[in-house]
């Protein structure tokens, strides 16, 4: 028999859970990786489970399939995973969905990425969220309620009634982690959860319209404020779910452009007027007339006629400005890694991973500018 | 020399602080907005005949925007809505602790409102009396007095707070146009004037933290 070359027997220190996480987050069937494999799905599952090791060469191929550098299957992971107490707020399905499983395993993997951060000895923001434990709903908030709270969050956080600058900035100020990355649903814009006591905010990199990105942005801190007493069982029913979404919706309308600041500069749908309070507020058009007609400025008839009209005009789904005002992108968790890297307390990427995550997925954590990415050297033939 | 007297205009910024005029440039504009809306919406309104009560939807869609400010409270009056003299309709008297503002709509700025009878009996005059005690009286008195909220014409051109004159066709003290008021959103002049931070913050190293508190207990 000839005997080729055979990988040193490391798969026993693989951990199998990364093989399921892997998969997970890339919303793969054990039958999906199966195939890819050519081998049965039960195989796969024994995988995931530990009660069967690969050998090496089937985890060069997983590492194709599933996108991760070898190392990743072999990253024990240092962090105590079982202290994480993780709430999400998210607006669709059970949590049993393909989709929020694989959002639990990428948000799993920035906290490990931020507990490697701390651990490495950077200080975050201590985390600012206001609680605001005397204004009880009853069933649900009123909307009143809800303008009486998004005002107090923001003189919680000294601002006065002001188009808010930068949104992104703003919650990473106040201790949020924030990150952009590809969700990859038309279904979710964005997602919040407390991961052992720290707020996470992951907002869509899909949507390409900066202000409806930083109203995502104002809706998930409303679930940070409003909705910590709701569980992920609660979530299950459809009924909350809109409930949450239609309170988060009410608050970020009224902590982006809080009330009597409309009052005041608000006076008519026309497309012009809008696109100078959308330019000024940095809200969307259609955003600004809905919040309009939340507070009364405007009646349904008059909100109905705007949306008439900019349907005729096409600009339901692309709005004027969408092309010029510019993306906020996170920052924090990418100055806090590169001070780390620069003094080396962390090492820098190589040309595919860096500590076990894939250069892919760092670029998700840090946001920013991307690391270090070189093309693999490759080999040719050179006459000779 | 010392400011002349003027108890029209001391009324006027008593009772209707410059702080709450920016909101009334905008009221009437949407005003304005949803009169010219109802033409759009509604076939009767767009008759020869139907054409000419623009001005009276005008003046009810200006009194529901302010009852609505009122009711928001982003106004601090008392909304009412009194009967006419005649007993032919009502209209909107915003009730501030020492007036009863109307608004009306006139054809110019300085315009005095037609005859009203509750204008003749809640008007006063701007001068002092001769003789001390009836200004003595006068300032005794706590009935509240009429002030008007002017707006017109056709498309919007002006808007002042004004104390009308009791008797003659005249306005005592009028404000400054408070359409003039900042209120309008210009595309090309509002960048940067928002609140909060405008960058990620920067963290800090475990130790910079520590030797910074090292060098303040030091100091």
């Amino acid at each position: 028999m000839i005997n080729v070359i055979r990988f040193p027997d490391r798969a026993g220190g693989a951990v199998p859970q990364r093989f399921a996480d892997a998969r997970v987050a890339l919303q793969l069937s054990r039958a999906d990786v199966a195939r890819a494999l050519d081998v049965t799905g039960t195989t796969v599952g024994y995988y995931e489970s530990g009660d069967r090791k690969p050998d090496m060469g089937i985890i060069l191929k997983l590492a194709t399939i599933l996108r991760q550098p070898v190392s990743f299957f072999f990253h024990e992971g240092t962090i105590d995973v079982s202290k994480k107490k993780v709430r999400f707020f998210r607006s669709i399905g059970p949590k049993s969905n393909k989709l929020n499983l694989a959002l639990d395993v990428r948000t799993n993997w920035l906290w490990e990425f931020v507990q490697t951060l701390l651990q490495a000895g950077i200080r975050l923001p201590t985390p600012n969220v206001p609680l605001f434990d005397d204004v009880h709903p009853d069933g649900e908030y009123l909307l009143k309620q809800i303008e009486y709270l998004a005002s107090r969050t923001r003189r919680y956080w000294n601002l006065s009634d002001g188009p808010i600058n930068n949104m992104v900035a703003l919650l990473e100020s106040q201790g949020i982690v924030v990150c952009r990355f590809e969700i990859g649903s038309e279904k979710i814009d964005a997602f919040s959860c407390w991961a052992d006591g720290r707020p996470y905010v992951i907002l869509g990199s899909d949507k390409s319209s900066a202000v409806r990105s930083r109203f995502d942005a104002a809706h998930e801190l409303a679930h940070l404020i409003l909705h910590r007493d709701i569980s992920e069982d609660d979530l299950e029913s459809k009924g909350v779910r809109d409930r949450i979404e239609r309170e988060a919706n009410w608050f970020a309308g009224a902590f982006l452009l809080p009330r009597g600041s409309l009052f005041r500069e608000f006076y008519s749908t026309r497309a012009n007027h809008l696109k100078g309070l959308k330019q000024r507020w940095l809200v969307s058009m259609q955003a600004i007339a809905h919040r309009a007609k939340d507070i009364g400025a405007i009646d349904e008839n008059q909100y109905v006629a705007f949306r008439i009209q900019m349907t005729k005009r096409k600009e339901l789904t692309r709005e004027p400005l969408d092309d010029v005002i510019p993306i906020e992108r996170p920052g924090l968790l990418f100055n806090a890694w590169k001070k780390l890297v620069d003094k080396g307390r962390l090492p820098e990427p190589d040309e595919s991973e860096w500590m076990g995550v894939s250069l892919p997925v760092l670029r998700d954590h840090i946001g920013g500018p991307a690391p270090r990415n070189r093309a693999p050297p490759s080999l040719v033939l050179v006459d000779g | 020399m010392s400011e002349a007297h003027n108890p029209a205009a001391e009324l006027i910024e008593t009772e209707f602080p410059e702080v709450y005029r920016p909101l009334v440039p905008s009221a009437l504009k949407r005003a304005y907005a949803s009169a010219d809306q109802a033409y759009e919406r509604l076939d009767f309104l767009n008759t020869p005949s139907g054409r000419f009560h623009r001005g009276d939807l005008i003046v009810l869609a200006t009194e529901l925007e302010f009852e609505r400010l009122i009711k928001e409270r982003h106004l601090p009056f008392e909304a009412c809505w009194d009967d006419y003299a005649s007993p032919t309709g009502k209209h909107l008297v915003m009730r501030s602790p020492g007036a009863q503002i109307t608004i009306n709509q006139v054809e110019y700025p300085h315009q005095k409102p037609r005859l009203a009878v509750f204008r003749k009996l809640f008007s006063v005059p701007n001068t002092e009396y001769l003789f001390e005690e009836w200004n003595e009286e006068r300032k005794k008195d706590d009935s509240k007095k009429h002030l008007v909220l002017l707006h017109g014409h056709a498309h919007l051109r002006f808007a002042n707070i004004a104390f009308p004159h009791p008797t003659e066709n005249k306005l005592i003290w009028w404000t400054d146009d408070l359409l003039k008021l900042p209120h309008e959103v210009a595309q090309d002049n509002t960048k940067a004037k928002g609140e909060g931070p405008i960058a990620s913050p920067e963290p800090e190293l475990v130790e910079e933290v520590i030797k910074t508190v090292r060098d303040t207990e030091g100091r």
